[in-house]
């Protein structure tokens, strides 16, 4: 270039454009909380999508298609103490574990509302939830607590064994969590109806996760325990389950 | 990379993310926008950064995406007069290049911002606007040559 420059295109940034930015940035949340969204965002997807796929969950004549909730991330408490709180003001009477003997310890805890919506769009019932992180490294592992309405059913869960007068049922299945604008492939369509793969939405990318889950009943409440990044296998998943009952 | 580490980068590259998000723009609304999106989506995808080396180039490429993103939510039928209404015009300002640039279209506009503005390689330029490289080149050739032909043979 003979007689223009490039450097002279554009004078500094205008001082508006700088305090938008500034704006902008002190708007950021601190990363752990960030994180912690995510994990629990996560682990609500994949639930979400199973309870579309697996279940036969009824409330009075619909059946219910699916599930939200809404979280606060300012109700997320760090101390199981807090969360014992949290739950037995929402009705949910479960003594939380602290630490297990293999190691996964208590992380976060969070107790919040879940909508159940009919296939015709109605919300049909809202209950409670508790779900508790619990950490090993950079493995996590999530117990839930729902409570159930009378008529819910859950198909495919196998009676794993009864321990102690208390039933543990187990169910395993295959998750791919893709981005909201996924488009489903031939094999996914394929796999999905042969009940191969259950899909839920929401990530950053294309992630695969085989989920295993073990659950007991206790009155009117369902605890789970699920894995998600296949750290725990299914028997270690049941020992775990059956300090939690050992604790009721 | 921190939170406090992230507010400092992005302030250095504060004044290169002005620069590109308007000349992608229509006007300084959409810039600010853009860039405001751009700063979120980035400090929520953090993780996805393998090399604090390389914060700049992708968060000059998330920024591209959000500019994108909001000139088809407007439809990007623009005319030149709009694009250049509210940038400051100051003295010292190559006003007839900047006009220049502002009638290439866009396609031409990002890769000459980018290039030669903002001093990035052929390889940055393609990574921030996800193309292959023998496109970048191509591009520039072509802008370089309706400048040439704007500019009456001065460039």
């Amino acid at each position: 270039m003979q007689k223009h420059d490039w450097n002279k295109i554009f004078d500094e940034r205008p001082e508006e454009f700088h305090e938008c930015v500034k704006s902008a940035l002190a708007q950021l949340p601190d990363k752990e909380e960030i994180n912690m969204k995510k994990s629990f965002g996560k682990k609500f997807a994949v639930v979400v999508a199973a309870v579309a796929a697996i279940s036969v969950t009824a409330v009075g004549a619909g059946k219910i298609v699916s599930t939200s909730s809404g979280m606060n991330i300012n109700d997320v408490v760090d101390t199981v103490e807090k969360t014992e709180e949290q739950d037995k003001d929402a009705g949910i009477e479960i003594n939380i574990i602290d630490k297990f003997d293999n190691g996964y310890t208590f992380k976060e805890g969070y107790v919040g509302d879940v909508d159940h919506w009919d296939d015709s769009g109605n919300k049909v019932a809202t209950t409670k939830n508790l779900s508790a992180t619990y950490v090993l490294g950079d493995a996590s592992v999530y117990l839930d607590a729902d409570q159930k309405n009378d008529e819910s059913e859950y198909v495919d869960y196998v009676l794993e064994e009864n321990y102690d007068g208390t039933d543990i049922y187990t169910y395993e299945w295959t998750n791919k969590f893709v981005p909201a604008d996924y488009e489903m492939t031939e094999q996914d369509k394929i796999d999905e109806a042969e009940g191969k793969v259950v899909f839920s939405y929401g990530s950053d990318e294309v992630e695969v996760n085989e989920i295993k889950t073990v659950k007991f009943v206790k009155d009117n409440t369902q605890v789970t325990l699920m894995d998600m990044d296949s750290n725990v296998d299914m028997g270690e998943l049941v020992n775990m389950l059956k300090t939690v009952i050992d604790a009721q | 990379m921190n939170k406090q580490e992230f507010t400092q980068q992005v302030m250095e590259a504060e004044n290169s993310l002005y620069r590109v998000a308007r000349t992608l723009s229509a006007n300084e609304s959409d810039c600010e926008d853009a860039v405001q999106q751009a700063i979120l989506t980035a400090y929520d995808k953090l993780d996805n950064l393998r090399n604090e080396k390389f914060f700049k180039t992708w968060l000059t490429r998330i920024l591209i995406n959000e500019c994108y993103k909001i000139r088809r939510k407007s439809g990007f039928v623009i005319s030149f007069e709009d694009y250049t209404a509210d940038i400051p015009s100051e003295v010292k300002i190559d006003n007839e290049l900047r006009d220049a640039v502002f009638r290439l279209p866009i396609k031409l506009r990002s890769v000459i911002v980018l290039y030669y503005i903002e001093g990035y390689s052929v390889e940055e330029t393609a990574y921030m606007l996800k193309l292959p490289q023998g496109t970048v080149k191509s591009r520039l050739h072509k802008a370089r040559k309706l400048l040439k032909t704007m500019l009456d043979d001065e460039i």
